[in-house]
C-alpha cells in the first residue's frame, strides 16, 4: 500500500508544503510504512460502534458581551510585513475562494 | 430542444450579534482596520473558540421563522482551505449536522403560489476582507489584509433548486429578507455584504430524468443586490442556452457578476472539486439546544409576513396594499401599535400608506425612526372621526407635526383649525352667502349643479377653512331650497 | 547548589513568612541555571531581570496578601508551547521564531497569581511531536541522569529542569504521554489531567482532542500542589469542564484500603523491556504487601492504540498547524505570489517530523481516506475507552509501565519514526480515552530511572495522586543527580 507520488503531490498541495524531487520519495516511504503499520485497525470489529467524543457532551456557550479587542498594534507586532494597519501580502495568482 | 431553468440559492446573513461568533471582539461594520480582532480571531498560536449563545438564539429564530425543523442536536466542523482572509485556514461551519432542515418559504409567481424548499440552514463563521492593491487582482502588486470581520456570525440559507426563474428568484429573496427582516436577526443589507447571495444556475433538457445535483452548474457568487441576483440569472439563463444551442456544454464552475455590464464571469473551474477535509471540530461541545427553551423562543415569535397578509385581507385591506405593507417590519409594527387604539384599520392604512410615507421618505426616515409615533397618528385620525378637523386640515396637521413635534390636539389649538360644525354658527354664514350671490343662487336654481361648489367654498372663506364642508353642504341645500318656495 | 531544598510547600511557606525573599530564591535559580544548562539545555526564553523584577514585588506584597499565595516566590519552568506575553513563545519550531504573544496562556496566569515566578520556557519537540526533545529546532535536551541519553519528551525541557534541580515545579503537556514518559525518564512525578480538568486556553494546539496540560515535579505532593493551581473551568476553553476541583492535598496521606489495582497484560507483554517490566513488578510486590490487590485483567484493544494515535493526533494537527502561514506571525520566506509564500515558508518553518505529521494528517482527512482512516480511529478510540470503563468496573486503578524502555541514547531513533511511534505505547491509552495517568518513580536501573503509571477513571486525579504517595513511600530512592 505505497502512496503514490499523485498522492504524495495532492497532499502535500493541501497541506501548503513544498517537497523538493527526493523529499517526495521519502516522504511517500515514510508514510506508506505509517500507514502500513495502522492496517492493524482492519481487525478490529467496529460494526455498530459509535465515532468517540472527547469533551462535554452539551453545548457550552458564552455571553453575548464585548471585551476590548487588542490594540491595531498589538494585532500587527508580529507580523511580518505591515502596510495601512493591514498584513500585508503578496499577489494572489489564478484563483478565488470563498468569500 | 427546450430546457426548463433551475435555480438554488445559496444565502449568507449576518447575524446581528454584538460580539463575533468565537470570541467577545465587537462585531461592527465600517470601523478601522484590525481594531476589531484578538487571539482568537487573530488565529493567534494557542486561542480557542467559545459559542455565542445569542448568535445560536438568533439563528435558531431564523430557523424556525423559515419553517425548518430545528434539530437539537447538531456540531461544528472545519472547513479547511489555505486562503489570506481565513486566518485559522479552517472555516468553523457545520457540514453533516446543520442546526436547521427542511424548511420553505411561500411566494407568489405569475398570480400562482409556490413553495420554495429550504434544504438546510447551518451556523459559521465569517472570513476577513482582502484590499487588492492596484487595479485588479490579477494585475496587483500584493493584498491588505484586514480581520474586523474575521468571526462575524453567518447563517447560510441553502435552497432547494426549486426555482424556475429570475423572477421566481427574486421573489424568494424579497421574502426571505422579508421573513427574517421581523426577526431583527440581522441589518440584511446587501450592499455592505451582511446579506450575500450565491446563485446555482442550471438548464435541464426537458426529457432529463437524472438527479439535479448531477447537472452541470455554473454557481454565480456573491451578487450584491435582489435586483443584481435576477439580473445574473437572466443573464445565465441566455449564456447557457446560447452554449446549448451551439452544441456545446456547460462547464461547472464559479463565475462572478459585473453589475457595470450586466453580465458574469468566468472566476474558477469547478471541474476538479475541493477538497476541503471537514472533520469535527475538536475544539467545539456538540450544539445541543433544550427543548423547553426551543418552545420559548418559538412562542416569542412575532407575527409573520404571511400571517400578516391573512389578517390584513380579513380587514378587507387590498392585496396591493397588503403587499407593500409587510415588506418592511417597521411599518407592521407602527399599523400592530396603531391598531391597538383604533378599530378605524382601513384610515389606518391609507394614511399610513400615503401621507405617512410621503413625508418619511422626503425625510429618508423609516416608520421606526418616524417623529409621529402611532399613538399621535391615530389621535389625528380620531379627530377625524369626530368632525373636528377635515381630511385636509388633517394633511395640514401631520406636515406640522413631522416639523414641530407637536401633538395633533396642540397644532389644532395653535393653529386655530378646530372644525365649524354648529349648525346655529353656520347658518348666518349661509344666509349672508346666498343674499351676496343671488345670480349664482339663480344659476343653482337653474340646475347648475357647480353653483352649489361655488357657493360651499363662499362659506369656507368665510370662515378660514374651519366650516365643516358636509355641514354647509346641508344647510346650503335646506337654505336654498326654501327660498324657491 | 540547586535552590529546590525543600517540598514547595516548605519554600512557599518560608517565602511567606519572609524567612528567604522570593528575591534570593529566584537569583539562585538562575546562578544554578547558569552553572548546569549548558550541559542539560533544557530551556529556551529566559528573563532573568523580569523574573527578579516580579521577585521583587511579590516580596513587596503585604505579609497577609502573600500569605495567601500557594506558590509564593516558587520557580517555575513552562514548556514552550505554552503562550507568554513576557516571553517568547516557539514551540520548539523555526516557524515562530521571535514570536511574542498578546496574551498568556490560562494555567501560566493561574499559576503566577499564586506567586509562581516563570524563570524560562522550556525545551520541546517541535510543536510536541516527539518522544525525545530531539525534535527542536534548538537542539536536544540531555537527560540529566547520563547527558548520553534523551529525557524523553515532547517535555523533555521541563522533565530536565526538574530532575535537574533548576526549578522545582515545570507545565509540560500531553498528548500521548509527553508529560508521563519524560517524567519516567527523568526519575520524576508528572500528572496528566483528565480531559477537560485543566485550561488548554494558549496550550498551541498539537491534537485538540488529545492535549492537556499538567504539573512535572519531584515529589507527588509538589506535583497535587501545582495541579490544585492549575485546574477548574475556563470560560475561554469550551472543553474544560465545570467540575469542582477537589483539594489534592488534603486528600494526599488519607489511606488506601482495599484498592484493587487491575494489571493489563497487554501492557507488560513482548514490546516491553525486560528491566523496565521488572523494576515495575517489584513495585507491585511491595504494594501487594501494604494490602493492594492486584486483579490481572485483558484491555484487548490495546494492540490498536498506537495506530489510532497517529491516525487521529496527525489529522487534527494538519489543521491546528495550517494557521502557520507566515501572514500575521512568525517565518515569512518572501515570495512573488502568495502561493510560493505559503509553500517555502512552511516547509522551510517547519521542521522533518512536523512536517511528516501535518502530510499523513492531511491524507488521512482527504477526500476517498477519511472514512478508511480517520473515522475507522474515531470507533476504535471509542472501543479502548470501553475497555477502560470496563475495568473500572473491576477496579479502582490501572497500572503499566510508564514507558516500555529506559532512557534511548540520544540519536538512536532519529531516522526510524514508526520506531519512535511505538514509544509511547504505554501512554496514548490514556490520552485515546480521557483518563487521569501519572507517573511516579519506580526505581533505577543501571542508574536510569523507570516510571510506573497508574491510570484511572474520569476525575480520580486525587485517588491517583494518593497511590503515588503510597509508591512514594515504598520506593528506594538514590539522591538527584550532581551536575
Amino acid at each position: 500500500m505505497r502512496l503514490s507520488k499523485e498522492i504524495v503531490d495532492h497532499v502535500a498541495d493541501l497541506a501548503q508544503i513544498r517537497l523538493k524531487g527526493e523529499e517526495r520519495e521519502r516522504v511517500a516511504s515514510e508514510l506508506s510504512r505509517v500507514l502500513e503499520y495502522v492496517a492493524i485497525l482492519d481487525g478490529a470489529d467496529i460494526e455498530g460502534v459509535e465515532a468517540s467524543w472527547h469533551g462535554p457532551r452539551a453545548s457550552v456557550t458564552r455571553m453575548d458581551a464585548p471585551r476590548p479587542s487588542l490594540t491595531r498594534a498589538q494585532a500587527l507586532a508580529n507580523a511580518p510585513k505591515v502596510r495601512e494597519g493591514m498584513f500585508q501580502i503578496p499577489r494572489i495568482l489564478g484563483e478565488g475562494e470563498e468569500g | 430542444m427546450p430546457y426548463q431553468v433551475v435555480v438554488g440559492l445559496e444565502v449568507h446573513v449576518e447575524l446581528k450579534t454584538k460580539t463575533k461568533l468565537f470570541c467577545q471582539c465587537a462585531n461592527a461594520f465600517g470601523s478601522e482596520p484590525n481594531t476589531h480582532t484578538c487571539p482568537v480571531c487573530l488565529a493567534m498560536p494557542g486561542a480557542l473558540p467559545v459559542l455565542n449563545q445569542a448568535a445560536v438564539e438568533l439563528a435558531v429564530k431564523a430557523g424556525i421563522a423559515l419553517q425548518c425543523t430545528i434539530h437539537c442536536h447538531s456540531k461544528f466542523d472545519r472547513k479547511q482551505y489555505f486562503y489570506p482572509d481565513l486566518p485559522k485556514a479552517y472555516q468553523i461551519s457545520q457540514y453533516d449536522l446543520p442546526f436547521a432542515e427542511w424548511g420553505h418559504v411561500n411566494i407568489v409567481a405569475d398570480g400562482q403560489r409556490k413553495q420554495v424548499r429550504i434544504r438546510r440552514i447551518h451556523m459559521e463563521e465569517d472570513a476577513g476582507k482582502l484590499n487588492h492593491l492596484g487595479q485588479s487582482l490579477e494585475q496587483s502588486e500584493g493584498s491588505l489584509v484586514d480581520l474586523n470581520r474575521a468571526g462575524v456570525p453567518l447563517i447560510e440559507i441553502v435552497s432547494e433548486p426549486d426555482m424556475t426563474s429570475a423572477d421566481e428568484a427574486r421573489r424568494y429573496l424579497t421574502e426571505l429578507r422579508a421573513v427574517l427582516s421581523y426577526l431583527d436577526v440581522s441589518d440584511l443589507r446587501m450592499e455592505e455584504g451582511s446579506m450575500r447571495c450565491d446563485a446555482n444556475v442550471s438548464l435541464k433538457p426537458e426529457d432529463y430524468t437524472g438527479s439535479l445535483e448531477d447537472l452541470p452548474r455554473v454557481e454565480v457568487k456573491n451578487v450584491n443586490s435582489i435586483r443584481n441576483v435576477g439580473r445574473a440569472i437572466e443573464y445565465e439563463i441566455e449564456r447557457q442556452s446560447e452554449r446549448l444551442a451551439q452544441g456545446q456544454r456547460i462547464i461547472k464552475e464559479t463565475r462572478g457578476f459585473d453589475d457595470a455590464r450586466g453580465r458574469t464571469y468566468s472566476q474558477r473551474s469547478k471541474e476538479e472539486a475541493n477538497d476541503y477535509r471537514y472533520f469535527p471540530e475538536p475544539d467545539l461541545p456538540p450544539l445541543v439546544l433544550d427543548s423547553s427553551w426551543l418552545a420559548r423562543l418559538q412562542a416569542a415569535l412575532p407575527m409573520l409576513p404571511d400571517a400578516w397578509r391573512e389578517r390584513l385581507e380579513s380587514l378587507g385591506l387590498s392585496a396591493n396594499e397588503i403587499e407593500v405593507l409587510v415588506q418592511d417590519p417597521s411599518q407592521i409594527q407602527f399599523l400592530q401599535e396603531a391598531m391597538e387604539m383604533t378599530t378605524e384599520v382601513r384610515a389606518l392604512t391609507r394614511w399610513m400608506l400615503a401621507d405617512m410615507l410621503r413625508l418619511l421618505n422626503e425625510r429618508g426616515l423609516s416608520f421606526a425612526q418616524s417623529p409621529v409615533r402611532p399613538a399621535q397618528l391615530v389621535e389625528l385620525l380620531n379627530f377625524i372621526a369626530d368632525g373636528r378637523i377635515s381630511g385636509r386640515m388633517a394633511k395640514e396637521i401631520l406636515e406640522n407635526m413631522f416639523v414641530s413635534g407637536e401633538s395633533a390636539g396642540q397644532l389644532v389649538d395653535r393653529l386655530g383649525m378646530a372644525q365649524i360644525s354648529d349648525d346655529a354658527v353656520l347658518r348666518g354664514q349661509v344666509a349672508e352667502v346666498i343674499a351676496e350671490h343671488g345670480k349664482v343662487v339663480d344659476d343653482y336654481h337653474s340646475g347648475k349643479e357647480r353653483a352649489l361648489g361655488f357657493l360651499v367654498g363662499q362659506v369656507m372663506k368665510r370662515t378660514r377653512g374651519q366650516a365643516s364642508p358636509e355641514v354647509v353642504n346641508r344647510l346650503l341645500k335646506e337654505a336654498l331650497g326654501s327660498s324657491v318656495s | 547548589m540547586s535552590p529546590v531544598d525543600d517540598s514547595v510547600k516548605g519554600m512557599a511557606e518560608r517565602v511567606k513568612t519572609g524567612q528567604i525573599s522570593a528575591q534570593s530564591l529566584v537569583s539562585s535559580c538562575f546562578q544554578y541555571i547558569r552553572q548546569v544548562e549548558p550541559k542539560v539545555h533544557a530551556l529556551l526564553a529566559h528573563d532573568e531581570e523580569l523574573a527578579m523584577e516580579k521577585a521583587r514585588a511579590l516580596d513587596r506584597l503585604p505579609l497577609s496578601e502573600r500569605r495567601e499565595l500557594r506558590l509564593a516566590g516558587i520557580p517555575l519552568v513552562v514548556k514552550d508551547n505554552l503562550v507568554t506575553e513576557d516571553l517568547d513563545t516557539t514551540a520548539g519550531s523555526r516557524i515562530l521564531e521571535g514570536f511574542r504573544s498578546p496574551y498568556t496562556a490560562s494555567v501560566v496566569k493561574r499559576a503566577e497569581e499564586q506567586g509562581a515566578i516563570v524563570v524560562a520556557k522550556s525545551n520541546l519537540d517541535e510543536f510536541g511531536m516527539g518522544s525525545s526533545t530531539e525534535h527542536s529546532v534548538y537542539g536536544p535536551t540531555m537527560n540529566p541522569w547520563d547527558f548520553s541519553r534523551v529525557p524523553g519528551g515532547s517535555s523533555g525541557g521541563s522533565a530536565a529542569a526538574v530532575a535537574a534541580g533548576m526549578a522545582p515545579l515545570a507545565l509540560g503537556s500531553d498528548t500521548g504521554g509527553s508529560i508521563r514518559q519524560p517524567a519516567a525518564f527523568c526519575g520524576i512525578v508528572g500528572i496528566k489531567p483528565t480531559y477537560g480538568r485543566v485550561s488548554r486556553y494558549g496550550l498551541i494546539a498539537y491534537a485538540s482532542s488529545l492535549d492537556q496540560v499538567g504539573p512535572l515535579a519531584r515529589t507527588v505532593e509538589d506535583t497535587a500542589l501545582l495541579l490544585q493551581v492549575i485546574s477548574g473551568h475556563d470560560p475561554l476553553d469550551a472543553t474544560s469542564a465545570q467540575m469542582p476541583v477537589p483539594d489534592y492535598l488534603a486528600q494526599l496521606d488519607r489511606p488506601l484500603q482495599g484498592l484493587r489495582v487491575g494489571v493489563p497484560r497487554e501492557y507488560f507483554g513482548d514490546g516491553i523491556d525486560a528491566n523496565v517490566k521488572m523494576v515495575v513488578e517489584d513495585v507491585l510486590e511491595r504494594l501487594k504487601q501494604e494490602g493492594v490487590s492486584m486483579v490481572e485483567i485483558d484491555m484487548p484493544h490495546t494492540q490498536y492504540a498506537v495506530a489510532a494515535y497517529y491516525l487521529l493526533a496527525p489529522a487534527e494537527a494538519s489543521s491546528n498547524l495550517s494557521r502557520f502561514d507566515g501572514v500575521r506571525y512568525g517565518l515569512r520566506v518572501p515570495a512573488g505570489d502568495l502561493r510560493t509564500l505559503y509553500q517555502r515558508t512552511r516547509a522551510q518553518g517547519m521542521g522533518d517530523e512536523v512536517r511528516r505529521r501535518v502530510l499523513l494528517g492531511t491524507h488521512v482527512l482527504s477526500a476517498g481516506y477519511y472514512d478508511q482512516y480517520y473515522v475507522r480511529a474515531q470507533k476504535v478510540r471509542a472501543l479502548i475507552r470501553r475497555d477502560f470503563e470496563r475495568a473500572f468496573e473491576q477496579v479502582d486503578l490501572v497500572v503499566t509501565p510508564s514507558a516500555p524502555e529506559l532512557p534511548f541514547a540520544l540519536g538512536s531513533r532519529a531516522d526510524d519514526p514508526m520506531k519512535m511511534y511505538l514509544s509511547d505505547i504505554c501512554t496514548v491509552t490514556a490520552n485515546l480515552a480521557g483518563l487521569p495517568a501519572l507517573s511516579v518513580p519506580a526505581g533505577f536501573e543501571s542508574g536510569l530511572p523507570v516510571g510506573i503509571q497508574w491510570i484511572g477513571p474520569a476525575w480520580s486525579e486525587d485517588l491517583l495522586l494518593r497511590v503515588g504517595r503510597m509508591v512514594e513511600r515504598v520506593v528506594v530512592r538514590p539522591p538527584w543527580p550532581k551536575l
